[in-house]
């Protein structure tokens, strides 16, 4: 029973188009697939099925071939050219039988041909072999997602790594020139951490990197700004639509939240404080060639301003 | 002609097909009015076509005789000759009108 229900679910993720402008067979098509269990939309004709396509998705296309206006073969080319969410899975179902027909159909982009008059059996037998190949499909998908996911996570505290900054930093900046909008990087450093890492080993130290992550992410906004370490004790805020004063700003409250009170690490009561350099673009420098090299250097020369004046203190200025 | 057998081969409920074949016969009467046109006309493209839709839905009904006559009308047209369909036209008028009557019952 349970895999009863599996199976149901699985055939009713993937809902079917029919297309058919006889309407008996389509009918009977209608009749057969939902009796298994399919979710079924119909179509007279091409033209109508791609404007159905306009307001939902179907990933299983089951058409006939001879139809009025836009027939079963122009509808495969025109799927293929479509930019759709999923892979469509095309399935011709006609009464032509040659080989040059299968050839033409499957040429023009069916995935399966299946001639009439329809076994209702063969049918759902081909149907199963397209819902298998969506399974995939779906699975390649998210596995790829997660592969991504990975590429760009610093494994540590799950803000974004290097390789983020290196992809999404030059997009940022591009924006912010074209639409001559403000943008500042900080580059933020815990002071002195090499001495918790001597003093309380280097799990704790790991925990108290997380720890300063889950405060900046407090403290930034959610859907402009982003945080990415750019290595061991070294993490970059990028504030988008944001001027190194604003950074500043921004800056100060997380650096005086940080210090104000120690964090509590399994049995130690750590205080630490951490220090940040920032540097900006502004929609008035939209002549001069910014580069990630050019604003992550300037806050990193803050950044050492910084260590130099005692720490625990944040520097912003002009590129 | 067997409803009940029909049905049960297409995995339908006799209903169904009986619901299937009416909507056949609606779509079969305007069908036929254009194949009768076209095999008037002599026009060889639009028999093949107008006997392809007729011989489609009947295939998949498994009404075997209307599908094997609107084939062999598809095939002469589509190899050309168109006037041989005429004397197939009044066979697959009566195999529809025995069809009717049947649905009738």
């Amino acid at each position: 029973m349970a895999k009863e229900n599996v199976q149901t679910s699985k055939i009713q993720s993937f809902p079917i188009l029919i297309v058919e402008d006889d309407p008996a067979t389509r009918k009977m098509l209608k009749i057969s697939l939902r009796k298994a269990g399919h979710t079924v939309t119909l179509a007279e004709n091409g033209r109508q099925a791609l404007e159905l396509y306009e307001k939902e998705f179907f990933p299983i296309v089951l058409t006939d071939w001879m139809m009025p206006e836009i027939n079963g073969l122009e509808l495969c080319r025109r799927l293929r050219t479509n930019d759709f969410p999923g892979y469509v899975y095309i399935i011709i179902l006609t009464a032509k039988d040659s080989k040059e027909s299968i050839i033409s159909g499957l040429d023009a982009g069916a995935d399966d041909y299946i001639t009439k008059p329809f076994h209702s059996a063969e049918l759902q037998v081909r149907l199963k072999t397209a819902i298998r190949i969506l399974e995939m499909e779906k699975d390649f998908k998210m596995a790829n997602e997660k592969i991504r996911t990975l590429s760009i996570t610093d494994p540590l505290t799950g803000c974004y790594n290097r390789a983020y900054i290196s992809e999404r930093l030059p997009k940022e900046i591009k924006k912010a020139r074209r639409y001559q909008h403000p943008l500042s990087v900080v580059m933020c450093d815990l002071d002195h951490f090499k001495k918790v890492n001597d003093e309380y080993g280097h799990h704790i130290g790991d925990c108290l990197l997380k720890e300063f992550v889950n405060s900046t992410l407090e403290s930034i906004r959610d859907d402009t700004d982003w945080l990415a370490r750019y290595g061991g004790e070294e993490f970059l805020i990028v504030a988008p639509e944001t001027d190194y004063r604003g950074a500043y700003l921004m800056a100060e409250r997380l650096r005086t939240g940080i210090c104000r009170e120690s964090v509590k690490i399994e049995q130690h009561q750590i205080l630490y404080t951490a220090s940040f350099g920032i540097s900006g673009f502004l929609p008035s420098m939209k002549d001069l060639k910014v580069s990630p090299e050019m604003l992550i250097g300037k806050a990193d020369e803050y950044l050492y301003k910084c260590k130099q004046q005692g720490r625990n203190l944040v520097i912003a200025g002009e590129l | 002609m067997n409803f009940k057998e029909l049905a049960k081969n297409l995995d339908l409920e006799e209903s169904e097909y009986r619901d299937l074949v009416n909507l056949f016969l609606k779509t079969s009467k305007e069908n036929m009015s254009l194949l009768e046109a076209s095999v008037e006309q002599s026009n060889a493209g639009n028999t093949a076509d107008n006997a392809h839709r007729i011989k489609g839905a009947a295939l998949n009904l498994e009404l075997k005789e209307i599908g094997a006559l609107a084939k062999d009308m598809e095939g002469r047209a589509r190899n050309g000759s168109v006037g041989e369909c005429a004397a197939i036209l009044p066979k697959l008028k009566n195999e529809l009108n025995q069809l009717v009557k049947l649905a009738e019952e």
